[in-house]
C-alpha cells in the first residue's frame, strides 16, 4: 500500500469537509447571530400569525389563516399602506434630489469645497430623535419661526388646538402644541417628511459623492472636448454615469422610509387620526400597546418584509453587476 | 536533493483540464523552464508543486519525499510571484523579513539574513521604504529577496520578470542565471516567453492545453520540435508551414507542396516509407530559407510583399502562389518591396510533421 | 519681475476668484439653508426660559446666552440624565460598532479567501438579511429577549452571571451583533486584496488568522473605518428596540432620552441644550471620518 493509497479516501471526502471545518469558526458567530435574530424570528413570525392572544397574553387562540385574512384585509391596514406610500413619495424623491444637486455641487474643484462637503453630508450625524427636534423648533405653533415665515409669506397661521401658547397649560406637552401644527392630516405628514428629508439629506449627498467618484474624468474631458457645456455635461455624462447610483439611492430611501419610527412616534404618534400612521408605527402600536394583538402585529410585521424583500430583489436584480459588483 | 518530480499529475477545476496528466523531472539545481501560451497551466504546475494547489490525481515529490499533503510551508520552496506579491503596507525591510518571523529566528539574526540578501541584491538602501515607493525593478528584486533569505531547495518562479520594461527584463534574465549559478538551488520558472526560455533555462517543458509536449536542452527543442505545436511556438519569427504529399520525382523523394517541390534527405524518406505516412505538413524555419541566383535550382519563387527591417536584419514576406512565407535575411542587400525572390532551403532543415497527427517525422 | 508683470498676475489671480463668487454664493446660501434648524435649535438652547414665555417667536440671536443651560441637571454635561443617556449610547453603538467589525471581518474573510462546501448558498442567505431589517422581526426579538429575561432573573445556574436582558446593555445590542451589509462591504474589500498575497503568506508558514491579522485588516482599514462609522452611527440613532427593552430611566439611550427630555416644557431650553450636547459629538464624528464615508460606500478602498 503506498502512501497515495493511504490517503485516497481522505482525497474524496475528507478534504471537503476539512475546508468546511476551517471556515466554520469565521462564520460560526455571524451565522448563530443571524439565526437566532433573524430567521428564527421570521419564523416565529409565521408562527405568531395563526393565534389570537388574550390582553394578558395567559391564552393563545389557534385560528389558523383567519387573522392573516383579517389583518391584510383591514381598513387600517390598506390605510397604513396608504400612508407608507405616500410617506415613501413625500421623502424619498426630494432626499434625492436635494442631496444629488448638493453633491454636484460640492463637487467642483474649488479650494475650501472640502468644508462644504463636510457640511453637506453632516445631516447623516442627526438620529431620528435630533432631527425631530430640530424640526420641532420650527414647526412649533408659538415658538416655531416656520410658522412666522409662512405668515411673512401672507399666509394665514395654522390653525392651533388650543390659543394662548404652549406654556398655558401646565399639563400640556410640546407635542400638544406641535398637534397644532400637524392637526391638518396633510400637514401632519408632511410635517413628518420634512424633518425625514432632512435627516437623509447627509446620507443620499454621501452615495451620491461616492458614486460621482466613480465616474472617470476622461468622460468629462472628453465631453469638453467635444465643446459641451457645464449643463451639457450635467445632462450627458453625469447623470447617466450616475444612474445605478441614483437607482440604489432611491432603494435605500425607500427601505428607510419603510423604517422610519422615531420620527412619527416623537412628532405626531401617528395622528391625527392615523394621518401619519405608517406600516411600521402601526405595528408597534398594535403589538406593543393596548391590547397587545401579538399575532395580528406578526402579520403585519410579515406584510412589511414581502415589500420590504420585494424591493431589495428588484435592487439586485437591477443593480447586479453595475454599483456593488465589478 | 531538490528533485522535484510530477507523477501523473491532473489538475481539474469543474470542467477545465488544466494539467493533463503531466509526468515530468526537475533534476536537482537545474534551472528549468516551463513555456507555453497563457492559459495553458504553467501556473497551475507551479501552484500543485508548492502545494497552494492540490492536484486532482497524481503525486508530487521532492527530493524522495511524496509531497501531496505536506502543507507548503513545509515544503522548503519558495515562490516569485508574477505581480512580486508585496505587502503594500511593510517595508522592504518587513517584507523580506515576513517569512522569518514564523521560523524562529531571532530579531538580530533575521536584521542579519535580510542585510546580507539585501545586499547581495543591491536594494539595501531600500529597506526602509515601501512597495508603492519603488519601481518595478526593484520591486523585482524584493520579491527575489524575499524568496532568498529563506534559502529555499527549489525557487519557484511565475512569470517574473513579465511586468518588468523591455531592457530591465533582459538585464534581469541574467542575474536571474547568475543567481542560479550562486545559490544552487533548484529553480522552475515559468514563461510564456520563448526568448527567456531559450535563453535561460538548462532545460525547458513545453505545455500546451495542460498536455506536455516536449522536454529537453533548449537547443534540441529549437532544432527537432516534437510537434507542429512546439515548431511553431518557440522561433521568431515563427516557422513557415506547408502542406504536401509524398512523392519520387527525378528519382528523389520529395514532398510536392503547392508551391514547388522539396526533396527529403534519404534518412528520412527511409523512415517515411516505414511509417507509411502519406501527407505531411513541412516547416521551414525563416532562417534556414536563402536566396538563390537566377540559374541555380530553387525551391520557392516569389515577390516580397512586407519587409520588416530590424536594422542588424530583416524580415521579408513572400508572397507565393498561394500562400506567402517569412524569410530572414541579413540587413544587406537590402530587399526592396515587389523584388522577386527565388529561395532554396537545404533538405537537412526541412521538419516534417504528420499532417494528421502533427508529430514530428523522422530524426 | 516687472511691476506691470506683478500687476497683471494679481489681477488674474483677483479675477479668478471673482468666477468663483457664484460657486461659492450658492454653496454658502445651500449650507446656510441646510443648518437653519441646527442653529435655531442652538440658539433656542441659550435662551433663557422667560425668552419663551414671551408673546411671539423667541429671537434668533444669542442676545442673552445662558451657558448654565447646557450645565443644568438634566442636560449636556451634568450627570443625569443626558449625561447618563450619552454614557449608554456611547456603550451600546461601540459594543455593536466593535462587534459588528469582528463577526463581518471573520465572515467576510471566509467568504473572499476559503474555499468551502456550500459557500454560495451561505453568502446569499447573509445577503439575505440585509432584506430582513430588525423591524421586521422586531415582535419575534422582543419575546427572545423577554424570554432570556425571565431564565437569567430565575433560573439559578443563569442568574449568577447577574446579566440583565431588559433594562440591560445585552438586551440593547443583542440583535445587532451580525451584519449582512458589513460581511458584503468587507467581503468587496477584501476581494481586492490580490491572492498572490495568501499565497505568498501560505508559503511563509502564515496560516488564515495571522494572514487576516498581519495583511488582511491592516490592508483593509480603510473599509473597516467605513463599516465602523456606519455601524456606529446606526447603532446610536436606535430608537425603536431601545424603545421597546428599557423601562428604567437610568438605562435610555440618547435617543429615547431626548424625544422625553423634549417633553417637559418647564425646561425647554434645557431639553434643546441637550439635544444639541447630544448631536454634536456625531457630528464631530462624521466630520473627522468624512471620507471614508464616501469613499468606503461603494467597495474595494484598499490602496497599495
Ligand atoms: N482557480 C481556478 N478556477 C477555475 N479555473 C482555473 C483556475 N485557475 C486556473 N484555471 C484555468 O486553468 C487553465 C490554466 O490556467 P493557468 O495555470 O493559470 O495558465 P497559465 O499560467 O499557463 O496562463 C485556464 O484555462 C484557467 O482558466
Ligand atoms: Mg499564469
Amino acid at each position: 500500500m503506498t502512501v497515495a493509497d493511504q490517503y485516497a479516501g481522505r482525497r474524496s471526502w475528507a478534504w471537503p469537509l476539512g475546508r468546511f471545518l476551517t471556515a466554520l469558526p469565521f462564520l460560526l458567530p455571524s451565522m448563530a447571530l443571524f439565526g437566532a435574530f433573524v430567521f428564527y424570528p421570521l419564523g416565529k413570525s409565521v408562527y405568531l400569525g395563526f393565534f389570537i392572544s388574550n390582553p394578558f397574553r395567559t391564552r393563545q387562540i389557534y385560528v389558523g389563516f383567519d387573522q392573516y385574512k383579517d389583518v391584510l384585509a383591514s381598513s387600517e391596514f390598506a390605510s397604513s399602506l396608504l400612508v407608507t406610500a405616500t410617506f415613501t413619495l413625500y421623502t424619498v424623491a426630494p432626499a434625492i434630489v436635494i442631496g444629488t444637486a448638493l453633491a454636484v455641487l460640492a463637487n467642483q474643484k474649488l479650494p475650501g469645497i472640502v468644508i462644504f462637503r463636510t457640511i453637506f453630508s453632516s445631516t447623516i450625524a442627526a438620529s431620528v430623535a435630533i432631527s425631530a427636534v430640530f424640526w420641532l423648533v420650527l414647526l412649533h405653533p408659538s415658538i416655531g419661526v416656520l410658522n412666522e415665515a409662512v405668515e411673512g409669506v401672507g399666509f394665514s397661521r395654522v390653525n392651533w388646538l388650543r390659543d394662548g401658547g404652549w406654556a398655558v397649560g401646565d399639563r400640556a406637552t410640546v407635542f400638544d402644541m406641535v398637534a397644532a401644527w400637524f392637526i391638518d392630516p396633510n400637514w401632519a405628514l408632511i410635517s413628518v417628511s420634512l424633518a425625514t428629508v432632512w435627516m437623509n439629506i447627509g446620507l443620499f449627498t454621501i452615495i451620491v459623492l461616492a458614486g460621482l467618484q466613480t465616474i472617470p474624468e476622461e468622460l468629462y474631458e472628453a465631453a469638453r472636448v467635444d465643446g459641451a457645456g457645464r449643463w451639457a455635461q450635467f445632462w450627458h455624462v453625469t447623470l447617466p454615469m450616475l444612474s445605478p447610483t441614483l437607482f440604489f439611492a432611491s432603494v435605500v430611501g425607500m427601505i428607510f422610509a419603510f423604517q422610519s419610527f422615531g420620527q412619527i412616534d416623537i412628532l405626531t404618534q401617528g395622528g391625527p387620526v392615523d394621518a401619519s400612521n405608517v406600516l411600521l408605527y402601526s405595528i408597534y402600536q398594535t403589538g406593543f400597546e393596548q391590547p397587545f394583538r401579538v399575532g395580528a402585529a406578526a402579520v403585519q410585521s410579515l406584510a412589511l418584509f414581502v415589500i420590504m424583500l420585494v424591493l431589495t430583489l428588484f435592487q439586485f436584480r437591477l443593480l447586479a453587476g453595475r454599483v456593488f459588483y465589478r | 536533493m531538490a528533485r522535484v518530480f510530477f507523477q501523473d499529475v491532473t489538475k481539474r477545476f469543474g470542467r477545465v483540464f488544466a494539467v493533463r496528466e503531466l509526468t515530468l523531472e526537475v533534476h536537482d539545481q537545474e534551472f528549468f523552464v516551463l513555456l507555453g501560451p497563457s492559459g495553458c497551466g504553467k501556473t497551475t504546475a507551479l501552484r500543485i508543486a508548492a502545494g497552494l494547489e492540490e492536484p486532482t490525481d497524481g503525486d508530487i515529490y521532492i527530493g524522495d519525499r511524496l509531497v501531496n499533503y505536506v502543507a507548503a510551508k513545509d515544503r522548503d520552496l519558495a515562490m516569485v510571484f508574477q505581480n512580486y506579491a508585496l505587502y503594500p503596507h511593510m517595508s522592504v525591510h518587513d517584507n523580506v523579513a515576513f517569512g522569518l518571523r514564523m521560523r524562529q529566528y531571532s530579531r538580530s539574526e533575521i536584521d542579519r539574513l535580510v542585510r546580507e540578501v539585501a545586499e547581495t541584491l543591491g536594494i539595501g538602501d531600500l529597506l526602509n521604504r515601501k512597495p508603492g515607493q519603488l519601481s518595478g525593478g526593484q520591486r523585482q528584486r524584493v520579491a527575489l529577496g524575499r524568496a532568498m533569505v529563506r534559502r529555499p531547495q527549489a525557487f519557484l518562479m511565475d512569470e517574473p520578470l513579465s511586468n518588468l520594461d523591455a531592457k530591465m527584463r533582459v538585464q534581469m534574465r541574467t542575474e536571474l542565471v547568475r543567481l542560479h549559478r550562486k545559490l544552487g538551488a533548484t529553480f522552475i520558472y515559468v514563461t510564456h516567453d520563448q526568448v527567456e526560455a531559450m535563453t535561460m533555462g538548462q532545460r525547458i517543458a513545453v505545455l500546451n492545453d495542460g498536455t506536455l509536449q516536449q522536454v529537453g536542452p533548449p537547443q534540441e527543442v529549437y532544432d527537432r520540435p516534437a510537434n507542429r505545436f512546439v515548431a511553431e511556438f518557440i522561433g521568431s519569427p515563427a516557422m513557415n508551414f506547408l502542406e504536401g504529399g509524398v512523392v519520387r520525382e527525378n528519382d528523389r523523394d520529395g514532398i510536392r507542396t503547392p508551391e514547388g517541390f522539396l526533396a527529403l534527405p534519404d534518412a528520412v524518406s527511409a523512415e517515411i516509407r516505414q511509417q507509411g505516412v502519406r501527407s505531411f505538413v513541412v516547416g521551414i524555419r525563416p532562417e534556414h530559407l536563402t536566396p538563390v541566383a537566377e540559374q541555380a535550382a530553387a525551391a520557392f519563387e516569389g515577390t516580397a510583399d512586407l519587409v520588416e527591417s530590424l536594422g542588424s536584419e530583416q524580415h521579408v514576406t513572400v508572397a507565393l502562389k498561394e500562400t506567402a512565407i517569412v524569410v530572414r535575411l541579413p540587413s544587406s542587400p537590402r530587399i526592396e518591396r515587389g523584388a522577386t525572390l527565388r529561395l532554396a532551403v537545404a533538405p537537412e532543415h526541412l521538419h516534417l510533421f504528420d499532417a494528421e497527427t502533427q508529430l514530428r517525422v523522422g530524426p | 519681475m516687472t511691476a506691470a508683470q506683478q500687476s497683471s498676475r494679481i489681477a488674474g489671480v483677483a479675477q479668478r476668484w471673482l468666477r468663483r463668487l457664484p460657486a461659492y454664493a450658492v454653496l454658502t446660501f445651500c449650507a446656510a439653508l441646510l443648518l437653519f434648524p441646527l442653529y435655531v435649535t442652538a440658539v433656542y438652547s441659550l435662551h433663557p426660559l422667560t425668552e419663551f414665555l414671551n408673546e411671539g417667536v423667541p429671537s434668533l440671536w444669542p442676545s442673552n446666552p445662558q451657558w448654565s443651560n447646557y450645565f443644568k441637571s438634566g442636560s449636556g454635561v451634568s450627570n443625569t440624565p443626558i449625561g447618563r443617556f450619552l454614557f449608554n449610547s456611547v456603550v451600546v453603538a461601540v459594543v455593536i460598532t466593535a462587534a459588528q467589525l469582528v463577526t463581518a471581518t471573520l465572515s467576510a474573510y471566509a467568504f473572499a479567501f476559503l474555499r468551502f462546501p456550500g459557500r454560495n448558498v451561505l453568502f446569499v442567505l447573509f445577503l439575505a438579511t440585509m432584506m430582513v431589517p430588525l423591524e421586521v422581526a422586531i415582535i419575534p426579538n422582543f419575546q427572545t429577549i423577554q424570554w432570556l429575561d425571565h431564565h437569567f432573573r430565575t433560573q439559578a445556574w443563569l442568574s449568577w452571571t447577574q446579566i440583565t436582558w431588559i433594562d440591560g446593555y445585552p438586551g440593547l445590542v443583542a440583535p445587532f451583533l451580525a451584519t449582512g451589509f458589513g460581511t458584503f462591504l468587507l467581503r468587496q474589500a477584501f476581494l481586492s486584496i490580490p491572492g498572490e498575497l495568501r499565497d505568498a503568506a501560505e508559503m511563509d508558514g502564515y496560516g488564515h488568522w495571522r494572514f487576516l491579522l498581519f495583511v488582511v485588516v491592516p490592508l483593509a482599514r480603510g473599509a473597516l473605518a467605513t463599516l465602523a462609522i456606519f455601524a456606529f452611527l446606526q447603532a446610536w440613532n436606535q430608537y425603536l428596540w431601545p424603545l421597546l427593552v428599557t423601562n428604567d430611566p437610568d438605562m435610555r439611550t440618547v435617543q429615547i432620552g431626548i424625544a422625553a427630555e423634549a417633553s417637559d416644557v418647564s425646561r425647554i431650553n434645557i431639553a434643546f441644550a441637550g439635544t444639541i450636547t447630544a448631536f454634536l459629538p456625531m457630528l464631530l464624528l462624521v466630520v473627522v471620518f468624512q471620507r471614508y464615508l464616501v469613499r468606503g460606500l461603494f467597495g474595494g478602498s484598499v490602496k497599495g
